[in-house]
């Protein structure tokens, strides 16, 4: 318990009975062989944690927020993965929520805030595109003003969950003139507009979770436009900053540890030892890396709950643990490789072997060290505060 | 290209192959549903029969071409630059090695015709280590087979399979014809776009005949065909490794972000030299244990030699492949650049043949 009274103990059981009692055993089940949560699943679930008043942990209270503090919050993402629950991170809650209660009209609260809370309106990003990766300030599709509507023509890449989306928060120039990062403007665009198409991209995966998104004379009214006109990079900024910490929490890093560790454990057969002893002693070492990243997170909460400046523990814990996610995926992949890469796809419509998950899991898990910034821009910016340019 | 590896062994069966290969890669991209697919690797397959591909490693005697190692490694190159997802080493190496002199004659010609399309299994290794192998008991004349055979790699439409597995406790070959009526049969398609098979054994039982041989001489011609078979994973991976690298460098070299082309960076430059440096030491090994090979034969290779390769271009296979995704950033997790059927292919290398785990209990 701490001085204002909170019995952090007490909370955390809370939060894992809610979990084990509440969560749809078939959700549950989704999340512990790794498989693919799509738009069903999450807003299933979210509408139980609105129905309970978990909302949004991440907003403030007069808008749906649980009034938690920080380490409750910690506790609560925490427990969630160790409960094999599905984390509560979607483009809405965690990206355009907080955006809009910042720099939203009243109007706009209004209109979308609740569609988010409750699950019921869907949303995907449209940020990336074909030339504008990693620098995203290059993004080219184009909005020009016609009266009461932005005209919006271009394409977008990358876009997580369109396929299932109902809006897309998109960032769009308005100025050609301006310096790159200015000019760019933030607009909610509902996906069933005339003049959007979408095409689903085929990954190594062989799951379709990102799409190209067309946009082809698109008429957005004004009203969806987020904030001033050519002040978008600034609200793309502020996001950053909001979710810097959400990389301390390792619950996830040390469910898949379990899990690995189970699969190799029941895997195991006659005349296997030594794959198994060999295994064993990789995820040893993963283990004990694990360690240090997770005191990492653990002094990161505590600096902010201090309210010191987070400094570069950010990107060193998205680094690390980026790189651990996949030697622990590596180390999944030699346990099951020999009896899955063969059978990767079933062509007769017969189910695919058992465990299949493990495989895309390894495959999909290489974006970890690519997307939300590369480990090379990572460490481009960690240089610079090192080396002070 | 900026960079291109040379042909291992350069000439008419080198640049067939490597047209094939490259003609495959726009119409295997234009279709994605399986089959569709199918359809497409059918052709393909008759293409390489036409191209008398099944027929090189088959002995003059036996209606062949009674080519050389050096040829099919020619080919495996060509094709490997664009990892044609075909069972080439498989069908047309292994299946010849596993027939011990007395039983070709039963087999080679229908393979060197291309009326057959047979695929190699051996029961040790491709079996699911959470049920019962491939086996086979004679029983009054009749051979009874049981267990199964997992993510076998097979010709498109495959008409037999060529089984090796233990025969009354001994090394037996087995001639298995998959039409109706046969064994159950799983269709898939591997990480790497070739099509492959599970075949259920359960009940299956098939005339004395066509246990084609049994005893040491079919245990000498099933491990000198694993040999094979692990040093033909090799060719095909050093191919794709070179590849894959010159793609890599293209891409960089075109690729624009924050005002400058990718290959400026130098985190990028040296990431790409990492990959080449491991295709170079792979190539070198692989070219020493062909030329050993070639002058003797797969089966006198040092066994420890053979495995110690297999653990390192295993390794290197899958770090290239790694490497690559990460230097094509986003781009490389789609399954629409030629990159990524050349990852793919890569990381299926490890473990075909035995994984690491299993050359690693052998070479120790």
């Amino acid at each position: 318990m701490d001085a204002a009274g909170t019995d952090y103990a007490a909370f955390r059981a809370e939060v894992r009975e809610f979990c084990l009692t509440r969560c749809p055993a078939d959700i549950r089940a989704l999340v512990a062989r790794g498989g693919k949560l799509g738009r069903d699943a999450w807003s299933r679930w979210q509408r139980i944690l609105f129905d309970h008043g978990w909302g949004a942990p991440n907003w403030p209270r007069e808008y749906g927020g649980t009034g938690w503090d920080l380490r409750q919050r910690h506790i609560f993402d925490e427990t969630l993965a160790e409960s094999d629950c599905p984390p509560q991170y979607h483009h809405g809650l965690r990206h355009l929520g907080p955006v809009l209660i910042e720099y939203g009209t009243e109007e706009q609260k209004r209109r979308f805030l609740p569609g988010i809370l409750d699950g019921s309106v869907w949303w995907c990003q449209g940020y990336s595109e074909p030339g504008a990766g990693s620098d995203l300030a290059s993004l080219k599709t184009r909005a020009v003003r016609e009266g009461d509507k932005y005209v919006v023509d271009g394409q977008k890449t990358w876009t997580s969950h369109a396929q299932e989306a109902d809006m897309m928060y998109t960032l769009v120039r308005t100025s050609q003139e301006a310096k790159k990062q200015q000019g760019i403007t933030l607009l909610l665009i509902p996906l069933d507009s005339p003049g959007i198409s979408i095409r689903p991209i085929r990954t190594i995966d062989n799951w379709q979770h990102v799409n190209e998104v067309f946009l082809d004379g698109v008429r957005v009214p004004a009203e969806n436009r987020v904030g001033e006109e050519g002040q978008g990079w600034s609200y793309g900024k502020f996001l950053l900053h909001h979710e810097r910490l959400a990389g301390a929490n390792v619950a996830p890093l040390l469910r898949q540890l379990a899990r690995t560790r189970r699969l190799i454990e029941e895997g195991a057969t006659e005349g296997e030892e030594g794959r198994r002893r060999a295994l064993e002693h990789r995820l040893l070492l993963a283990e004990a890396e694990i360690t240090g990243v997770r005191a990492l997170g653990h002094a990161a909460l505590e600096a902010t709950l201090r309210r010191e400046p987070l400094g570069n523990t950010a990107a060193v814990i998205k680094l690390t643990s980026a790189n651990l996610m996949q030697r622990l995926d590596e180390i999944a992949l030699d346990a099951t490789g020999h009896r899955l890469v063969s059978r990767f796809r079933p062509v007769d419509g017969n189910a695919p072997p058992e465990g299949m998950e493990w495989l895309q899991n390894y495959l999909y898990g290489r974006v970890r060290t690519i997307y939300g910034g590369s480990d090379e821009v990572q460490k481009n910016l960690l240089a610079r505060t090192l080396f002070g340019h | 290209m900026p960079f291109t590896a040379p042909p291992l062994f350069p000439g008419d069966l080198f640049e067939g192959a490597a047209r094939l290969a490259a003609s495959a890669e726009g119409r295997l991209s234009a279709v994605s549903e399986a089959p569709a697919r199918a359809a497409v690797l059918d052709a393909l397959w008759e293409e390489a029969a036409a191209l008398g591909w099944p027929a090189v490693m088959v002995p003059e005697a036996q209606e062949g071409a009674g080519g050389t190692l050096e040829d099919l490694v020619a080919i495996l190159d060509g094709a490997g630059r664009a990892a044609l997802p075909l069972p080439l080493a498989a069908a047309c190496g292994v299946v010849p090695a596993m027939l011990p002199a007395e039983a070709g004659g039963v087999v080679l010609p229908f393979v060197a015709s291309g009326e057959w399309r047979v695929a190699p299994a051996f029961a040790e290794l491709m079996r699911d280590p959470r049920s019962p192998a491939a086996a086979a008991a004679t029983e009054g004349g009749v051979l009874r087979l049981s267990g199964s055979v997992i993510g076998m790699e097979a010709p498109p439409g495959a008409t037999h399979t060529l089984l090796h597995a233990p025969v009354d406790g001994a090394s037996g070959l087995i001639l298995l014809p998959l039409d109706e009526g046969g064994p159950g049969l799983r269709r898939f398609e591997r990480l790497d776009g070739r099509p492959s098979l599970d075949v259920l054994l359960d009940g299956v039982t098939l005339p004395g005949t066509a246990l084609l041989a049994r005893g040491e001489a079919v245990a000498r011609a099933a491990a000198s065909a694993r040999a094979l078979g692990t040093l033909l994973v090799m060719v095909e991976a050093v191919a794709a490794m070179g590849a894959l690298v010159g793609q890599t460098i293209e891409y960089l070299s075109t690729r624009v972000q924050f005002g400058e082309t990718l290959s400026r960076f130098q985190v990028l430059r040296h990431g790409t030299v990492d990959l080449y440096t491991r295709h170079e030491a792979a190539r070198a090994l692989v070219v020493s244990l062909v030329t050993a090979a070639a002058e003797t034969s797969v089966a006198e290779l040092d066994a420890r030699t053979l495995h110690l390769a297999k653990l390192h271009v295993g390794r290197a296979a899958r770090e290239v492949a790694e490497g690559a995704i990460q230097l094509h950033g986003g781009m490389g997790l789609t399954d629409e650049l030629p990159a990524s059927r050349l990852t793919k292919r890569l990381l299926c290398v490890e473990f075909d043949y035995g994984d690491g785990a299993v050359h690693a209990a052998l070479a120790a």
